[in-house]
């Protein structure tokens, strides 16, 4: 999979092609709006990565020239807090989905994950971690074949995760997806619910299955 | 006047009120002249009428004396008055037919021309005047014509006129006075409109000069009062209330800048410090991961920050963005108990849902999440562990009640009417403690406000506080 990323700050390109390229991905990057566009109609990718503020080309005309030539690679907007004019705007020429500065890596990747999926998407009856299993038709967790009681929150938080085994999820993005909850509250509420959770599908077995990256989220997989 | 440089001479307001003055005193004297002109001349016909009447009675006294004989009357009569210098008298006998009979001297020069009519409508002993203009004569005749009769004796009708040149001269020095008398009104009209527009404008000159002076470095200073009570002085005062406004607001402007600067600067330099340490020598990875999750934990408080000051700038202008839908508030309530219900768990506090109610309001969700986080958050951080928050929804009078209580550590009643000011702190040692910057009310309140609602806090120290939010409820569909 190929993305082009292109932005002007050096310290934010360094990062996230950092993020991108530790998840596999071949990250190209155009440090000024001209030279995105160009790399943009000459070369093939499975995804743009735009900021909106660019020196020379806008991001914006940079989404419109590329979608006038016909090209629909699906595309990401960054951006900073006060341009939802932009972002509305941005969308409304396709872009798929935009990121507002300061964002967590984390989510950007899971992000990018989503729309690089897109279309990909089985449908599964059941969710399969090491030992753990939940039956999503008959709503079961089992772990190592021993039935495990959830709230109906839990539940979701824990579906949540195995769908997204291996990968980090923020706080945010746990607090948006559960409990539709879009304001960072700046607490440890979720460590909270996550801890017991925990309690319930890990304590006293091995190995152990979620684990917190400390300082910025959850990963549900099983480690060697 | 310098405040009216680069005013254009005509658009100036002591011009114009001198203008308007100066119309409305030409215009009214002219009518008053003009009415005195007519008046007088009515009058002065009147008098010359009453005349006439009078020469007349005279004559037919003579005439009754020696009937018949008109020739010899007025040959008496001519050396007597016809020679007069300013009312010479005209005099004319004719028959009821219109034959004349006699005429005086003087009569016979003009040309009154005989009106069978009207003399053929005359009563006996009934009269009628008439101007006359003569050809070749520069003034009109008054002449008054009678019949006169007696029975079967005599039946005449006798014309006795005069000139109108005395009243013509009266009346033309009389349009000589005021011809001579509207240039001086409008002269004296001007200076008076002049003086009395500069007068009552040089307060706005003031006010105009002084209201310049003040600027951002001045705010402090007022606009002097006349005390006169007038609009004038109502405008000063409107002004300076103005100027305390203002002078307010860059007094919570610098205040606020100077707050965000030193929230910014303690945790910054925390951080700087604790780097540098850690670079200064070798340490193992476990301290470097140590520091590196603290960074992004204040990070992510520098960001809340920001969001929040970014939002309270909207707020202030009024471009906040807010999306507003219906929303079933006692479920946001519930979900919201369901959220942090467990923060309360851990300290050890109950958090108890109570009687909870049906209610919709009209509202942004994200920001409705954030108001009432933001109080049951405070609720639990506030309240020691053995204690309980209870929330409540009630509708009351139109209105959804939220009722978020605590038995926590109360507010000071001195502290209650400024907890919802920006980056007030109750304690000011919490300072540095994560999560606590004290824009939370403030940013309450703005949300309150937007959504039409009230928030009230009542607090007693040491036993607990309750928050009372008031958002109007949406009905029908």
């Amino acid at each position: 999979m190929r993305v082009l990323f292109v932005e002007d700050d050096k310290g934010i390109a360094h990062f996230v092609k950092k993020g991108l390229e530790e998840n596999y991905l071949a990250v190209d990057m155009a440090y000024d709006g001209e030279e995105g566009l160009y790399l943009a109609l000459h070369e093939r990718y499975d995804l743009f990565i735009l900021d909106i503020m660019l020196p020379k080309i806008d991001g914006i005309e940079i989404l419109q020239s590329i979608r006038e030539k016909g090209i629909d690679t699906p595309a990401i907007f960054l951006t900073a807090k006060d341009a939802e004019k932009d972002i509305v705007k941005g969308l409304n020429l396709g872009a798929d989905d935009y990121m507002v500065k300061p964002f967590s890596i984390n989510e950007l990747l899971a992000r990018v994950r989503a729309i690089l999926r897109r279309g990909k998407t089985e449908s599964v009856s059941e969710l399969k971690v090491a030992d753990l299993t939940m039956d999503l038709k008959r709503h079961k967790v089992l772990r190592g074949g021993k039935r495990i009681d959830l709230t109906p929150k839990e539940y979701a938080l824990l579906e949540y995760l195995m769908r997204n085994e291996g990968q980090i999820l923020t706080r945010t993005m746990i607090s948006e997806s559960i409990w539709d909850y879009h304001f960072d509250s700046l607490t440890n509420v979720i460590d909270v619910h996550v801890y017991h959770l925990r309690n319930k599908i890990d304590k006293g077995l091995k190995p152990k299955l979620l684990h917190t990256i400390k300082g910025v989220g959850y990963v549900l997989e099983q480690r060697d | 006047m310098s405040s009216n440089k680069g005013t254009r001479f005509y658009k100036r307001t002591d011009f114009k009120i001198t203008l308007w003055y100066i119309v409305t005193f030409v215009v009214t004297t002219i009518i008053i002249f003009s009415f005195m002109y007519v008046r007088v001349k009515h009058h002065l016909i009147k008098e010359i009428d009453r005349f006439l009447k009078d020469e007349l009675r005279e004559f037919a006294l003579k005439v009754s004396e020696t009937p018949v004989d008109f020739k010899g009357v007025i040959k008496k009569y001519e050396g007597d008055i016809v020679a007069r210098e300013y009312y010479p008298i005209y005099v004319r006998v004719l028959h009821a037919d219109g034959e004349v009979i006699a005429t005086s001297g003087n009569f016979a020069a003009i040309v009154y021309p005989i009106n069978q009519e009207k003399l053929r409508g005359m009563g006996v002993g009934s009269s009628y005047v008439e101007t006359v203009k003569v050809p070749g004569r520069r003034t009109p005749f008054r002449v008054l014509s009678f019949r006169l009769a007696d029975n079967e004796k005599f039946d005449y009708v006798v014309q006795i006129g005069t000139r109108m040149k005395s009243m013509r001269n009266t009346l033309g020095n009389f349009s000589e006075n005021i011809i001579t008398a509207i240039p001086i009104a409008l002269v004296l009209g001007t200076i008076g409109g002049w003086l009395l527009a500069r007068r009552s404008l040089s307060p706005i000159a003031y006010i105009t000069e002084a209201a310049r002076r003040i600027t951002a470095n001045n705010l402090g200073e007022r606009l002097k009062s006349r005390q006169s009570g007038d609009e004038l002085d109502h405008l000063i005062t409107t002004l300076n209330e103005m100027i305390s406004r203002l002078e307010d607001s860059f007094k919570r402007i610098s205040q606020f800048t100077a707050d965000v600067s030193h929230e910014l600067r303690t945790p910054i330099s925390a951080m700087k410090g604790e780097a540098e340490l850690l670079l200064s020598k070798p340490r193992p990875t476990k301290e470097y991961r140590r520091a590196l999750v603290t960074y992004i934990k204040k990070l992510d408080f520098f960001t809340r920050m920001i969001n929040d000051l970014i939002l309270l700038s909207k707020f202030d202008s009024n471009e906040a963005g807010l999306k507003m839908v219906r929303i079933k508030l006692n479920e946001l309530l519930s979900n919201l108990w369901e959220l942090f219900g467990v923060l309360a768990e851990q300290k050890g506090i109950a958090c108890n849902l109570g009687k909870i109610e049906h209610a919709d309001v009209l509202g942004d969700r994200t920001r409705l999440q954030q108001l009432f986080t933001n109080i049951i958050d405070n609720a639990i951080k506030f309240t020691p562990s053995g204690g309980h928050v209870d929330i409540a929804l009630q509708k009351d009078g139109g209105f959804a009640k939220v009722s978020i209580r605590d038995t926590g550590i109360g507010i000071p009643e001195e502290a209650s009417e400024h907890i919802f000011q920006r980056f007030y702190r109750v304690d000011k040692s919490r300072t540095n403690e994560i999560g606590e910057m004290g824009l939370g009310l403030s940013i309450c309140q703005w949300i309150v406000k937007a959504h039409h609602g009230t928030i009230e806090v009542e607090s007693a120290l040491g036993k607990g506080s309750r928050f009372v939010v008031s958002l109007p409820l949406v009905t029908g569909e």
